[in-house]
């Protein structure tokens, strides 16, 4: 058996309020994280997902129970130790004036300098080799604040593989990012686990990127146990939709993402194939109609050969050279009344 | 690629020579200050003197050693210590308007005294004032009692409240409400005590005597070594203070010992000096846009040495011969330090807008 | 980004309170013109306007002139049937920056438009400067006032009564009143100090009449003295006050003869360190004006200045080292001793006076200075006399000034 990189004992996770008061957010936490691993953490805003990873990293005090890095209690790991151990990408932005982004990548390296903090050539190099694995070399000398978002996040994620820990956690660090750059930051992480053997944990409200990279997820609720598998497992056991869904929204378990429950002001029926077909459908669910079989809608679209829409309401045809024609089509006929039942 | 490497190179020496450089400037400035004042004394008696031999006139003697220099010397060491702690207020609260005075640390060292002035001495009928006997040492004293009084309240509430917004805040009511008291105590004293706690108030490097350097200089040297002993962790702090926890630092430890640090160098600043403006808030932007970094490795010695110019170029302006009766050297530390207040705001705009 | 905001206000507020502090400081060494302006200004609201109509019965007041001789900051001008009193800057004698038109009786026949027309004798006044007391005490008028502020070491035993008795109430210290305490009294007049940083407006507008008195002001230690007679016409004491002026006015300038004519004139220094300057008197202000006539050379007199002077410590320095005496005004409630000065600062001891035991120093906390001495620049005069030539003056002994033990 593979022995974990951090463990989890009956962990309770929350915040000590004035009086003695105690809001707890979870509690019986047991979770394991091994090496090799990236765990998404996921949950609604609110469900403790940042706490947790507070707690892990010894910012804050568990409630009760412990957490075991390898075999060590975490609450008795001196800040220096656990700094050789965990590094963290926190949420946020670091705002930080006149420091370049070799420095910025150099402040992994603090754990191990000395009392000055002084760069050694050994440590230059792994700076130099986090820069290399981020694909942000071409960086070094810029400003760290003239940085566009995602570059800084690969940068701080440079800091944290400087830093050279076995384990790594990430607080939402695809939370400011356009779609590419979170594919990218998400390859990366992968890849350092992969190749370095790091165990990694981030938050992030991406459930579709989760799917993608993620070797197992932790799935956070309010109120509700802490649910862990892997994506794939827990989709299929409905975990998903168990944690997210509420009357607005639902779990879709083919395609993996979550629909929103329109009003429906209509059925349509829709004849063809392929991606024409896919992307119809979609756009005539989320202008709320209902996509039916043949026989149960006098309104049918049918794609032609060469990709035009044609549609058909009891005598009339129209043909639409795209998506958005149809629509305007389908606004002026009344669908709602003519529907067979 | 090599080229950028070369460039990252570089930058280190380049800020070695600009060091260099300031410690020059310190050097012409402390020469300055000891030859130009308001009586005109040849170079050449200056150098008869300095070197131990008698001078023409009797009162040279007097002039170069018992009052240009050591008044060049607590300039320079106030310069220092208050940047120094400027930096590590800044550094600490995140705050680039974080400053001696914002803690409320100097305001504490203000109540020290004017309480003492006006409230222990006078209702026991005896009155003590910086015109009289007392004076000197009574008012640092005072002011040592008032700001470590401030400082011990603020270290109290830093181990509770972790936030350092939230202690930059409670600093700035501790300052109002230290004024407040301070004001309401000045309305109900007699004249003649107020004469002197409002002279205190105008701040001076002229009232340090060789007797009190030697109290003066060494504690403020505790005060810049042990500044010098948090670079490391400083920089770290640069990060925000969770970076820093997982960087390693013992953050709680260190915040104190920032806290208690500037809070030694202002008191005795303070003290011995009254209340010297803007210095503490200036020089450490000064350095920082000196050497082009954020790095306490630069910048601390950095602030160190122009803390160290700027006061010593301060009073040779306050000294120069025309004003007969010197200019008062908060008058001289507004004009040069309000416009980097002014600075910093806009910069700052600047930065928010694009 | 709002507490950001937040806080760079706070801040500015604080750099604004700075730069306030700033222009104090230059504000300080310009006090004079300072002075003189809270004079004026202060004054430029007392010029009430009243209508004036058609006299009625009116009795001459007298027909000895009251008019000073040496006193630059009033005037005394004898009418008909009313005598004008005018307040003058020093700086300005030609626009007065007060009248009072003074009257028996104030009806409507006597009301004068270009001043205030105050019925004499005033018997109910306040004042805010103990220092007027001594005025009130040497004229036997203790009994016009009503109110005074900060009177907490004034040693007329005469006032203390009236306070024990209730007939004389505190409404202040120190220059400041209490405005509700001090309207209850209701007085014809309130004497103040315009000295800076005081607001007499509240006074004013409360329909009070407020009468400056400049005595500070005035370069000539008679001069000062001769307020007294401003305050003898308030009072109808005009009399008693003139024969007092004369009397202290005759023995100060026997004394300045005996000193006038000394072959030597010793040097003499004045004042020390506050906060990083050096204040001394101005060589032209009334201490210079008493070190002359009493045969000494005051170090600056050649200097223009008819305030105070705040000099850095190596121009006093160099000139000032071989003085041979040095003259102080001190503030303490123990006896000043040369260890207490040389304590102050260590380099008071390389000066020449200081070697040579020769600081004569007045301390105005266990001496009645502030509280009598305005009225007896001939006792200081003697006393500086019997130090600086003890052979000129042999029976005198000394009440102010004492070299120091």
């Amino acid at each position: 058996m593979r022995s974990a990189s951090l463990h989890t004992s009956d962990l309770s996770i929350g915040y000590k309020l004035s009086h003695g008061a105690v809001n707890l957010l979870h509690q019986h936490i047991n979770l394991q994280l091994y090496p090799g691993e990236v765990i998404c953490l996921l949950g609604p805003n609110g469900s403790g997902k940042s706490t947790l990873i507070r707690t892990l990293a010894g910012f804050q005090k568990p409630l009760a129970g412990k957490v075991f890095f390898g075999n060590d209690d975490l609450s008795m790991i001196t800040p220096a130790q656990l700094a050789r151990r965990v590094s963290v990408v926190l949420t946020g932005q670091v705002e930080i004036a006149n420091t370049n982004v070799f420095s910025m990548v150099a402040y992994g390296r603090t754990p191990f300098t000395g009392f000055m903090g002084r760069l050694q050539p050994e440590d230059r190099a792994i700076v130099h080799q986090a820069l290399e694995q981020t694909g942000i070399k071409n960086l070094t000398n810029r400003k760290f604040d003239e940085l566009s978002d995602g570059e800084k996040q690969k940068v701080m994620i440079a800091k944290s593989l400087a830093q050279q820990t076995p384990l790594i956690f990430l607080d939402e660090p695809t939370a400011f990012l356009d779609f590419p750059a979170r594919v990218e930051i998400l390859k990366l992480l992968r890849q350092a686990a992969r190749s370095a053997g790091k165990a990694i944990l981030l938050s992030t409200h991406d459930l579709t990127l989760a799917i993608r990279f993620a070797d197992s997820i932790w799935m956070m609720g309010k109120e509700k146990p802490i649910a862990t598998g892997t994506p794939e497992d827990m989709v299929l056991n409905g975990e998903f939709g168990n944690y997210f869904d509420n009357p607005q929204v639902t779990f879709d378990r083919f395609s993996g993402t979550f629909t929103f429950e329109a009003e429906k002001i209509g059925k349509v029926a829709v004849a063809g194939s392929g991606l024409h077909r896919i992307w119809l459908e979609k756009a005539l669910e989320r202008k709320g109609y209902h996509v039916v079989q043949e026989t149960k809608s006098d309104c049918h679209i049918s794609i032609s050969e060469n990709q035009h829409f044609v549609v058909d309401f009891i005598n009339k045809k129209w043909i639409a050279e795209d998506i958005s024609e149809v629509l305007d089509i389908l606004k002026n006929l009344d669908l709602s009344s003519k529907t067979k039942d | 690629m090599t080229h950028a490497a070369a460039k990252y190179q570089i930058h280190p020496h380049n800020a070695v020579f600009k060091l260099l450089l300031l410690s020059l400037l310190i050097v012409i400035f402390f020469v300055l200050n000891i030859t130009i004042g308001s009586v005109m004394i040849p170079p050449g008696e200056i150098v008869r003197i300095l070197t131990g031999h008698a001078a023409t006139h009797p009162a040279w003697e007097g002039i170069v050693l018992s009052a240009r220099l050591p008044q060049a010397l607590t300039a320079m060491f106030a310069g220092a210590a208050l940047g120094v702690a400027g930096l590590i207020m800044q550094t600490l609260f995140r705050n680039p308007l974080a400053g001696p005075s914002v803690l409320g640390i100097s305001s504490g060292a203000s109540l020290g005294v004017a309480v003492m002035m006006l409230f222990i001495t006078m209702p026991a009928g005896k009155f003590i004032s910086i015109s009289h006997v007392t004076g000197n040492f009574g008012v640092v004293v005072a002011a040592f009692a008032g700001a470590f009084g401030v400082l011990l309240l603020i270290m109290a509430l830093a181990a509770r409240f972790r936030s350092p917004a939230t202690i930059l805040i409670i600093g700035i009511m501790i300052a109002y409400a230290v004024t407040a008291i301070v004001g309401i105590l000045q309305f109900y004293s007699l004249k003649e005590d107020l004469q002197a706690f409002v002279i205190w108030g105008l701040g001076s490097f002229a009232n340090v005597s060789w007797q009190q350097l030697a109290f003066f200089i060494p504690l403020l040297i505790i005060g810049i070594v042990l500044a010098l002993l948090m670079i490391k962790p400083l920089n770290a702090l640069l990060l925000g203070e969770n970076y820093a926890r997982n960087l390693g630092v013992n953050t709680r430890r260190i915040s104190l010992l920032a806290i208690f640090t500037s809070g030694l160098l202002i008191a005795v600043v303070t003290a011995y000096c009254g209340p010297i403006a803007f210095l503490g808030l200036a020089v450490p932007h000064f350095s920082r846009a000196l050497l082009r970094s954020s790095d306490h490795l630069l910048v601390m010695p950095g602030t160190l040495l122009s803390g160290m110019a700027l006061a010593l170029f301060c009073n040779l302006i306050a000294r120069l011969p025309g004003f007969d009766g010197a200019l008062p050297i908060n008058a001289i530390t507004s004009l040069i330090g309000a416009p980097v207040v002014v600075w910093i705001i806009l910069r700052r705009n600047q930065i928010s807008v694009s | 980004m709002t507490k950001t905001v937040r806080i760079f206000e706070i801040c500015f507020l604080r750099f604004i309170c700075h730069l306030k502090s700033g222009i104090r400081n230059f504000y300080s060494s310009f006090r004079k013109i300072a002075l003189s302006l809270v004079l004026i200004v202060m004054l430029a609201g007392c010029g009430n306007e009243k209508s004036k109509s058609s006299f009625s019965e009116f009795t001459a007041i007298g027909a000895a002139t009251t008019n000073p001789v040496i006193a630059t900051g009033f005037r005394i001008t004898d009418g008909e049937q009313e005598r004008l009193l005018e307040i003058f800057n020093p700086a300005d004698t030609l626009h007065p920056v007060a009248r009072f038109y003074l009257v028996d009786s104030v009806c409507a026949g006597n009301r004068y438009a270009d001043g205030i027309t105050l019925e004499v004798p005033v018997q109910r006044m306040v004042c805010l400067s103990a220092t007027h007391l001594s005025l009130l005490d040497a004229l036997d008028k203790m009994e016009a006032l009503v109110g005074v502020a900060g009177a907490n070491y004034v040693v007329s035993g005469k006032f203390k009564e009236r306070v024990a008795n209730g007939k004389i109430k505190e409404i202040g210290i120190a220059g400041r009143y209490q405005l509700e305490a001090l309207l209850e009294l209701a007085p014809q007049i309130v004497m103040v100090s315009p000295q800076a940083g005081q607001a007499f407006e509240p006074l004013t507008n409360a329909g009070l009449t407020v009468i400056p008195n400049g005595d500070f002001l005035e370069n000539h230690p008679l001069g000062r003295a001769e307020w007294i007679k401003m305050m003898g016409a308030l009072t109808g004491t005009e009399k008693r006050s003139i024969s007092i002026f004369d009397s202290i006015s005759k023995s100060y300038n026997h004394l300045k003869q005996i000193a006038a004519n000394t072959p030597h004139r010793p040097k003499v220094l004045a004042g020390k360190q506050y906060g990083g300057f050096w204040n001394l008197p101005g060589g032209k202000s009334y201490v210079a004006q008493l070190l002359h006539d009493a045969g000494a050379h005051y170090l600056w007199s050649d200097n223009e200045n008819t305030g105070g002077l705040m000099l850095d410590f190596e121009t006093v320095y160099n000139r000032g080292l071989g003085a041979d005496y040095w003259r102080l005004l001190v503030y303490s409630d123990t006896i000043y001793t040369y260890d207490l000065l040389a304590r102050e600062d260590g380099r008071y001891r390389n000066f020449a006076a200081f070697k040579k035991k020769q600081v004569l120093v007045c301390n105005t906390r266990t001496t009645a200075y502030h509280q009598q001495g305005l009225l007896q620049p001939h006792i200081l005069l003697a006393d500086y006399i019997h130090i600086f030539h003890p052979d000129l003056l042999h029976d005198h002994k000394n009440q102010y000034y004492h070299l120091m033990p």
